[in-house]
């Protein structure tokens, strides 16, 4: 007979009755170890790796059907099978109530302990494959899931870029407005889920400004109220683009990015801490890096006057929180 | 009981929203009212005895007080505040509070609403007011 995988551990008070147990599963390829009493059982089973415990119900001291949970708790994948004598069959169907997988009676019949062993193994086999596999398959369905993210990321950020490479003030604006975004997000100690919101936001958060006329967006001159309030648009264009791919939270980030705190900014709807955080995070970031680039009518702000900047229009145009946790990310990476 | 200042006037906002009485906070304050907050019933009757204002912001539904049960106390001891009550209110609101603000006559304000409701219903309560 072959030798097999599966370790077995016969557990049994009388010795006579080990020895014939061992013997026989022995000889069908197990390789098989002896314990005679509860406790021996368990700290054998603590040490060794046993597919299988053959358990006799009743013993001196703790029963088989004791320890029977014991074992089910701290070995799930354990099979059990329970040996009793013909009088105690209900004890037997209890313990395959609670979680044991087959019965034999005394006094055994060799043949039948053989299959009923094999039966359970079988059983405890398919049991592992199948976890294995939803395992596998859970994994696997992450990977996907990743992977399909990743490419609509990059997809998405090939728009941004090739939106951004019409426009000769505005290249690369979208992806440093993300990095200010995001360390403004961890400083304010965002969740995983707001943090992802975060970042979409603000990679998108100009995607409306395909809406905008060049020549407008351009001028080297002072803006005109009319120019302005049509460079304004895209927030709002921009959240009616992307409205079918993204969640709202980032919808509504984009919608509102260029609201000012106190309310003042232009055909604006809400006010304070009713705009979204996000959209309050962005209006920040956006600001800084919009002043530190070089503009049709100005050349790039220096960092220290783009910062005084940001510091009067506190409480104004910015969220003083999210304002203070930008000064304070600013001042530590000098 | 301090009167209000003949020019500015004063609103109290009677919310549980934070988000909401920020914005009327930040807004009201920059429209030049003397903005102040009571976040139940029972504070904003403490702070009616105390002080006069001009306009009352109430949501109806709040927790421990409802805006109806502070309207009929305003009714009862301070009748002439009634006339610059406005209600607010979230998209749920039930029969017997729809009979209660039909009834009362009040303006009411759906959360949520933009600044330019806000302002426009403030503006429009001062004016019937004055006449």
């Amino acid at each position: 007979m072959m030798a097999k995988q599966e370790k077995i551990l016969i557990v049994d008070d009388e010795q006579v009755i080990r020895k014939l147990l061992n013997q026989a599963l022995s000889k069908e390829g197990y390789p098989c170890q002896e314990a005679g009493n509860a406790e021996e059982a368990l700290e054998k089973l603590r040490n060794d790796g046993f597919s299988l415990v053959l358990l006799d119900i009743k013993m001196p001291g703790k029963s088989g059907a004791e320890i029977l949970s014991e074992i089910k708790a701290g070995y799930p994948d354990m099979a059990v099978v329970m040996a009793t004598a013909v009088t105690d069959i209900t004890v037997a169907i209890q313990c395959l109530k609670r979680g044991a997988d087959d019965y034999i009676c005394k006094p055994f019949n060799l043949d039948e302990v053989s299959m009923v062993i094999q039966k359970a193994l079988e059983k405890r086999g398919l049991q592992l494959k199948v976890r294995e596999y939803q395992q596998h398959l859970e994994e696997k369905v992450e990977e996907q899931t990743e992977e399909i993210r990743r490419l609509f990321l990059g997809a998405i950020e090939a728009l941004v870029v090739a939106l951004e490479a019409k426009d000769t003030y505005s290249g690369g604006h979208s992806r440093r407005v993300t990095s200010i975004a995001l360390s403004l997000g961890k400083e304010l100690v965002l969740s995983p889920n707001d943090m992802e919101d975060l970042r979409w936001g603000s990679l998108l958060h100009d995607v409306g400004k395909i809406a905008v006329d060049q020549l407008i967006q351009n001028k080297p001159g002072k803006l005109t109220r009319e120019e302005y309030e049509h460079i304004m648009i895209h927030p709002h264009v921009g959240a009616n683009i992307v409205q079918p791919v993204v969640n709202k939270k980032v919808v509504e980030m984009i919608e509102h990015h260029h609201d000012h705190y106190d309310g003042s900014g232009l055909h604006q709807v809400t006010a304070g801490s009713a705009i979204p955080l996000g959209a309050r995070i962005l209006a920040v970031a956006d600001a800084y890096d919009a002043m530190t680039s070089d503009r049709p009518y100005r050349p790039a702000m220096s960092r220290e006057r783009a910062l005084e900047e940001i510091k009067r229009c506190v409480t104004t145009q910015f969220d003083p929180v999210v304002a203070d946790a930008f000064l304070k990310i600013m001042t530590r990476n000098i | 009981m301090s009167k209000p200042n003949g020019s500015i006037k004063r609103i109290l906002v009677v919310e549980d929203e934070a988000s909401i009485t920020d914005m009327c906070r930040i807004v009201l304050t920059r429209e030049g009212f003397d903005v102040e907050i009571a976040d139940n019933g029972m504070v904003a009757q403490e702070m009616i005895e105390k002080k006069q204002y001009d306009l009352c912001l109430v949501d109806i539904r709040m927790p421990k007080m409802s805006g109806e049960e502070l309207y009929l106390w305003l009714k009862e001891k301070y009748p002439r505040m009634v006339d610059g009550v406005i209600f607010t209110t979230g998209s749920m609101i039930d029969e017997e509070a729809r009979t209660f603000l039909g009834r009362s006559g009040r303006p009411l304000l759906p959360k949520p609403f933009a600044l330019r409701e806000l302002r426009e219903v403030v503006e429009e309560a001062l004016k019937q007011k004055k006449i």
